[in-house]
């Protein structure tokens, strides 16, 4: 990661932060990546997570946060240019591009990407994924969603409560 | 009759010897089907074979010993958990779910196969009394933490979220909830109008400025049309005294009394009384009052016009009319609009009185206030103009100002004076209307787009225009022919009843 306006004098060389997921894996960031997530960025500035501690993290496993740290590696650059102002339409197109197919991945991944998201308050990564959950539950009754989403079945009672509802709102599913 | 023992021969239905079976079903203390699965699993068999059983088709006997593994019910408790199962099915209907090995959770609620009412109703008995033991194992919808559900829920349009709320529990509460819903809407600012369609009296419709419906409601009124308003209820009236207010989020109806106050009592014909109806909100309480005007036409003079105010309460205490007192002068009740809980009228064309002359009846206190002179009459020429022809003027709210609408018939145009903050009025706009196919006052300015864009209602065609002021141009929307129209300023995720209607 080649962070050409890094060079902010205190931090000289890109600085590192190490991150422990709850099994134990240790992943080695830029803080400049980490610091996407708003709940890491205070322990950053504080000067926390360099070196050999770390910072733990017992809400999220090692497979999604790689996935996280490979999203925020790549959107470091944009946010710290501070979104727009000077990005080509080019690198635009390519991180629209990232997006599309970083969430084009199963769904139990897609889940614990939007409960680390919203643990760790990367506002992008979020909304990225509701968009993509939102578009899954789009245009769809409440049965295909319920299957969609891999709830179990409805009880009977559920399934009554569900009809009745669907008498009330009958003009939703026209 | 032979009893079945180990192995039923063909043409043998069990049950029919088994008084207990049938008996203990009666008392409704029958084990659960998951029970019963579980104790055919405990006879060795899997789960998914026991729901095998109940998938075969056919006739009683056939059902028993159709499916290798029914054939030799090993035990008693088997025998029964089998038949049982086979009673369920419907024999004259061929089971279109044959479930497939290793669906074991379909196994377990075998009731899950084919849905009939009588079923339905007959398992949901069962099911009610284990419901307590099943409900704790059962993993709620809870996969997605509450916030981040809400996050999603907040992409979703009304319409898909309305239906969503059949999903489960949680997503009914959460769209639902009033905070929720306040910023679904800041986020979903999109255009609703009301809207009864000339080919479709009976039904109401909440539609976006595409024309794609959004809601339609049954409306049960007879020859009610929509008033002009700007507001989260609907207003539907007639010339003879009948209005109701509807509610178009929870689709409540509010029907308002026809009797007149006490104090109009003797003053007002019933029998054909010529009523004017004007419903706001008054934004100091939140309260919705109606204002009702019957105009009694004498016949030496011009009779006598009678106002009453009525308030919107929920029918939580029994409300009525109010007599309130009349203007100094008659008013044009055609001309009446509501801005912020207040409605506005012309003054009637009488001689004496300046076509333009505005009467402003304040729904919070209920009172007449001081009268606004508009800009025409000052300007003598303008004004000779105008009365060598009436009925050119009307009133509009536009941009949350009080327009007025002077219609003129060389050139033909529309003038929009926007009474401003100062009391003073400007002319903002000067439409051409040549070249719209009808004629100047039938065309009624109705709101402004965000773009600049004005949209205009053709009032004897039912259709709506986009007026461009920029390039002078006009676009139809191409909607449905319209009846009456409104606007709809609320959501539809709503759920609040309360105080409103």
């Amino acid at each position: 990661m080649a962070a050409p306006e890094s060079g902010d004098g205190n931090n000289g060389a890109a600085r590192m932060v190490t991150l422990i997921s709850s099994d134990n894996t240790r992943f080695e960031v830029e803080a400049a990546a980490a610091s996407l997530s708003q709940t890491l960025q205070l322990t950053i500035l504080d000067g926390g997570g360099g070196g050999g501690d770390g910072i733990p993290l017992p809400n999220v496993d090692s497979a999604t946060l790689s996935k996280v740290l490979e999203y925020c590696i790549k959107h470091a650059p944009a946010a710290a240019n501070g979104g727009a102002p000077n990005a080509t339409a080019v690198d635009r197109a390519e991180l629209e591009r990232f997006d599309n197919e970083f969430v084009n991945i199963d769904q139990s991944v897609l889940y614990s990407l939007i409960m680390a998201a919203h643990n760790l308050e990367i506002e992008g990564l979020q909304s990225l994924v509701a968009k993509k959950v939102a578009d899954m539950i789009k245009g769809k009754s409440p049965m295909e969603i319920r299957r969609t989403l891999g709830f179990p079945d409805p009880t009977p009672e559920e399934q009554a409560e569900m009809n009745a509802h669907m008498l009330e709102y009958g003009w939703a599913y026209e | 009759m032979d009893f079945p023992a180990p192995d039923p021969p063909p043409g043998r239905r069990p049950c029919a010897r088994r008084p207990r079976v049938v008996s203990s079903r009666r008392l409704k203390s029958t084990p659960a089907p998951r029970t019963r699965a579980l104790v055919a699993q405990a006879q060795g068999q899997s789960a998914d074979q026991a729901s095998d059983g109940t998938s075969a088709r056919g006739e009683g006997p056939q059902v028993v010993s159709s499916g290798p593994l029914n054939s030799t019910p090993a035990t008693e408790e088997h025998a029964m958990a089998v038949v049982e199962q086979a009673e369920d099915q419907t024999p004259d209907q061929p089971s279109d779910r044959r479930l497939a090995p290793g669906q074991g959770r379909h196994a377990v609620y075998p009731w899950r196969l084919r849905s009939t009412p009588a079923r339905r109703a007959r398992m949901m008995v069962q099911v009610l009394a284990q419901t307590k033991t099943i409900r704790r194992k059962r993993p709620r919808c809870r996969e997605l933490n509450l916030d981040a559900l809400r996050h999603v829920l907040l992409l979703l349009p009304a319409k898909d979220l309305c239906r969503l709320r059949a999903v489960c529990q949680t997503w009914r509460s959460t769209t639902s909830d009033p905070i929720f819903i306040t910023s679904h809407e800041s986020r979903h600012p999109g255009l609703l109008l009301l809207a009864k369609f000339k080919d479709d009296k009976t039904h109401i419709h909440v539609v976006d400025l595409s024309g794609r419906i959004v809601k339609t409601m049954k409306d049960t009124s007879v020859n009610h049309f929509l008033m002009f308003t700007r507001l989260s209820l609907a207003c539907l009236s007639t010339d003879w005294n009948r209005c109701r207010v509807i509610n178009p989020a929870t689709g409540a109806v509010h029907i308002l009394p026809q009797d007149p106050a006490p104090e109009h009592v003797k003053r007002v014909n019933l029998s054909n009384p010529y009523t004017f109806f004007a419903l706001g909100r008054v934004a100091s309480s939140g309260e919705y009052k109606v204002l009702r005007m019957f105009n009694r036409i004498g016949f030496l003079d011009l009779g006598e016009q009678l106002f009453e105010v009525y308030t919107i309460n929920g029918g939580t205490t029994p409300a009525r009319w109010r007599g309130r007192q009349s203007p100094e002068c008659f008013i044009e009740t055609r001309t009446g609009v509501v801005i912020d809980g207040v409605v506005y009228f012309l003054a009637l064309g009488v001689i004496g009185v300046p076509p333009d002359q505005i009467m402003s009846f304040d729904l919070g206190s209920e009172e007449w206030r001081r009268n606004i002179t508009g800009p025409i009459s000052p300007n003598e020429q303008a004004m000779e103009r105008y009365l060598s022809r009436w009925d050119q003027l009307a009133l509009a709210e536009l941009k949350g100002y009080l327009v007025l609408v002077y219609y003129h018939q060389y050139p033909c145009a529309m003038d929009l004076w926007f009474l401003t903050e100062n009391e003073t009025w400007v002319k903002k706009y000067s439409i051409q209307i040549v070249k719209i196919p009808i004629y100047g006052f039938q065309v009624k300015p109705l709101f402004f787009l965000n773009d600049g864009r004005l949209v205009l209602y053709q009032i004897p065609i039912g259709t709506l225009l986009i007026y461009n002021p920029e390039t002078i141009t006009y676009e139809d929307l191409r909607m449905r022919l319209l009846d009456s129209v409104g606007m709809f300023t609320g959501s539809l995720l709503s759920m609040e009843q309360g105080d409103k209607v």
